[in-house]
């Protein structure tokens, strides 16, 4: 059984991971620092909200029986006030590290969607989109144009605060069931389509993560995610030579790909998020090879 | 490993701080990228040997040493088999393997001298040798399965005993042996049963080992 109380991590051992990748990369070293401003302020956070989950194990698992993701109809109570708090939070951190990151971000919690009577809404609107769908919407209501930033900035900020949302959902549905009778390439919890795996160290299962709230649930090995293809011959994987325990399996039925943490190899559980920033050279060879990533999220339409 | 991109990825979760959101951050790990090119989206790559990628398959097999019937994970780079371990997705070893399955890697290879070859004596397809002859030639599975079929019934049908010497109902084939296999499941064993009275046979055991 997969546990659920991985996330958030202790930033010591966030730390110490950062450290090994550096002795390796030393060009990722701003881009951790963001990274590290916003898990503090999400760490932070987590310890002052205050979710629950109005299901019993059986009403979960019925759900996942049904192939349908917590989210999709249940409401998390997420308090409007403080996710604006969150969100505000979230852009200074990313500023505070980032000083060449635009001015505008700071003024981002200020915008019509984020005041108190439109908040609520907005939250519920936009709590099941993918990344591109967040985007898209965001350029449909010219929010990028009123508050001067770029969409994609947008939607990460937003996503970002959302995460200890969700994120203490996930852990709150894990203290009552697991997540066993899962079996799809996106998220049980929120829907959002994982971009990253890990075999077990213990025993090998594959283990997709979910970037938004951290849920992890096991997918056969041998068996694509994003198309159900289970032909070996169809599935292949391949990795940098020096380094056999980052790989990214491939598809040729769909072209998608999945990065994965052979943990067996590496000896070792790293940490996924960690992981997907210091691997950034696998995307651009997976691109190189002539796969996509397994962006949006058909679940979620 | 150092990359340089005329254009960065447009990446999901924590991963989108190395690509194009990254350059909007002001955070990119490298130089910010030059204009984006729609039409051009390959990566330039600072030292390509580095980035020299090496594909290998997966492949799903079973244990050969005993009846529990293990799933193993089997890797293959360049048709050779590089590694196995224990599948987690078996449903009856999940992912585990006892000392022998272990060492199941070993037997694709041989060792003399200090170096490994693949063993030539590996079976990868049907072998026949013709009564009397004295070599082995190739055959492909739909003959194998046919010949067997065709002499088995011919046995069965030669030396089928109807009745006794009391004249007593027999219904039973003594020129036939049935010798189960260790590989074999629970669920292969109750149709071999089966089928075992139905041909008559009577000379029945099994080479379990456990």
């Amino acid at each position: 059984m997969e546990h659920h109380y991985h996330y958030p991590p202790s930033l010591d051992k966030v730390n110490q991971e950062i450290e090994q990748h550096l002795k390796k990369n030393k060009d990722l070293a701003q881009v951790f620092e963001v990274y590290k401003g916003i898990l503090t302020t999400q760490i932070k956070y987590m310890e002052k909200i205050q979710i629950s989950v109005d299901l019993t194990e059986e009403e979960i698992k019925d759900y996942f029986r049904k192939e349908k993701y917590l989210l999709s109809d249940q409401d998390p109570g997420i308090d409007a006030e403080l996710f604006k708090e969150v969100l505000d939070s979230v852009c200074k951190a990313i500023k505070e590290t980032s000083p060449e990151a635009p001015d505008a971000l700071l003024k981002l919690s200020d915008a019509e969607e984020f005041k108190k009577e439109n908040l609520q809404k907005f939250i519920k609107d936009i709590s099941l989109f993918s990344k591109k769908e967040l985007e898209e919407y965001i350029k449909k209501e010219g929010m990028d144009q009123r508050v001067e930033l770029d969409s994609e900035i947008i939607a990460f900020a937003i996503f970002m605060s959302l995460t200890p949302f969700y994120s203490l959902y996930m852990k709150k549905v894990a203290e009552i069931t697991d997540f066993s009778l899962w079996r799809q390439s996106f998220c049980p919890v929120c829907g959002q389509t994982a971009v990253i795996a890990r075999h077990r160290s213990d025993d090998g299962a594959r283990v997709l993560e979910c970037w938004l709230c951290h849920a992890q649930w096991v997918y056969p090995r041998v068996e694509c995610p994003y198309c159900e293809n289970k032909d070996h011959k169809n599935l292949r994987f391949f990795y940098v030579p020096e380094d056999k325990a980052r790989q990214v399996h491939v598809c040729e039925i769909c072209k998608k790909y999945l990065k994965t943490i052979d943990s067996k190899t590496m000896e070792k559980d790293s940490l996924l998020d960690i992981e997907a920033i210091a691997t950034t050279h696998l995307d651009v060879l997976a691109e190189r090879e002539g796969y996509k990533p397994p962006d949006g999220s058909a679940a979620l339409n | 490993m150092n990359i340089s991109r005329r254009n960065f990825l447009k990446l999901s979760g924590l991963a989108a701080l190395t690509g194009t959101l990254a350059a909007k951050l002001g955070c990119a790990p490298d130089e910010p990228p030059t204009p984006t090119d729609p039409d051009d989206p390959t990566p330039v790559v600072d030292d390509p040997e580095e980035l020299r990628v090496q594909y290998a398959d997966t492949v799903i097999q079973i244990c050969s040493f005993c009846g529990v019937g293990c799933g193993v994970l089997c890797y293959v780079e360049n048709g050779e088999i590089i590694a196995t371990e224990g599948d987690p997705d078996h449903p009856i070893s999940e992912g585990t393997l006892c000392s022998k399955g272990s060492a199941l890697f070993n037997q694709y290879y041989i060792y003399e001298n200090g170096e490994s070859t693949i063993n030539p004596q590996r079976m990868t397809k049907v072998l026949y040798r013709a009564p009397r002859a004295t070599d082995w030639e190739e055959i492909d599975w739909d003959t194998a399965i046919s010949e067997i079929a065709r002499k088995t019934k011919d046995v069965r049908d030669e030396y089928f005993i109807e009745t006794n010497d009391n004249g007593e109902v027999a219904n039973r084939c003594e020129a036939l042996a049935w010798v189960g296999s260790a590989m074999c499941n629970n669920e292969e064993n109750y149709l071999f049963r089966k089928f075992v009275p139905a041909m008559g046979i009577v000379n029945n055991d099994h080479c379990a080992r456990l």
